[in-house]
């Protein structure tokens, strides 16, 4: 999901999010950025935190709590660095715009057919494992036919 | 920690582990083949034993996946994990309520 940002930039646009946000939670940030960038990036506490700890580190943010949550906050040395790569987050969003979707295969439906399947795990008697395979087999040629028409 | 430390920590370990699952999936398959492989080895007459070269040409790269899995880590997962020390080292610290 970081593929998004090249190196350095996630932290950029953290600043460019707290200079915009002003003092925020996790939460708050990543929605920010989340709100900014678009669908195309699903943003995650496992990619937001550790960079926020990384600002930390450099004493670009400060944390204090809040109501037991950390609130983020732009140090003085933080706004000129958020000054500095102003922008930064804005970029990520119009490359994030402009970049070509990502092709659909068969696989890829299959997979999303298969994971949104319920009772997956359900054990099936064999009338009902017949039948299926049945359903799964005229769907099999259907598809062969429609691709095979495609190629 | 908040709860949105708690759901970083959550997501690397969900990581961690799912890295560790697939590598003991590789191991099996890698496993199963060979012992396959010996076995068409002894009934086929038990000449030259062939089976070393997929044995240890695979065992490279099972070596190789074995260390991701379970060696390296992901710079956010070092990150996660220094903190992890600091806050463990905090509790540690930090003097007992009085009874």
């Amino acid at each position: 999901m970081t593929r998004l940002f090249r190196r350095g930039e996630l932290k950029a646009a953290l600043l460019d999010a707290l200079e915009v946000a002003g003092p925020s939670n996790g939460y708050t940030i990543m929605h920010t950025l989340a709100e900014q960038i678009g669908e195309s990036w699903r943003p995650s506490p496992g990619a937001v935190y550790p960079a926020l700890l990384a600002l930390e580190d450099t004493g670009l943010v400060y944390a204090t709590e809040h109501n037991g949550s950390r609130v983020y906050e732009l140090t003085a040395t933080g706004r000129q660095a958020a000054f500095k790569l102003h922008g930064t987050l804005e970029a990520v969003a119009t490359r994030a715009r402009t970049a070509p979707p990502t092709p659909s295969t068969l696989g890829s439906v299959l997979d999303e057919f298969a994971a949104g399947a319920e009772g997956r795990q359900r054990p099936l008697d064999d009338d009902t494992k017949q039948a299926v395979g049945a359903i799964l087999d005229g769907a099999r040629n259907n598809i062969e036919r429609l691709i095979g028409k495609e190629t | 920690m908040d709860e949105f430390a708690r759901a970083a920590f959550r997501e690397a370990e969900a990581k961690q582990i799912l890295r560790r699952r697939v590598f003991l999936l590789h191991l099996s398959i890698y496993l199963a083949t060979n012992l396959s492989l010996i076995v068409i080895w002894a009934v086929t007459g038990a000449g030259y034993p062939w089976f070393v070269f997929p044995i240890l040409g695979w065992g490279i790269g099972l070596v190789a996946h074995g260390v991701v899995a379970y060696l390296l880590s992901d710079p956010e997962e070092i990150v996660l994990r220094r903190e992890q020390q600091r806050l463990a080292a905090e509790q540690h610290d930090r003097p007992s309520p009085p009874a």
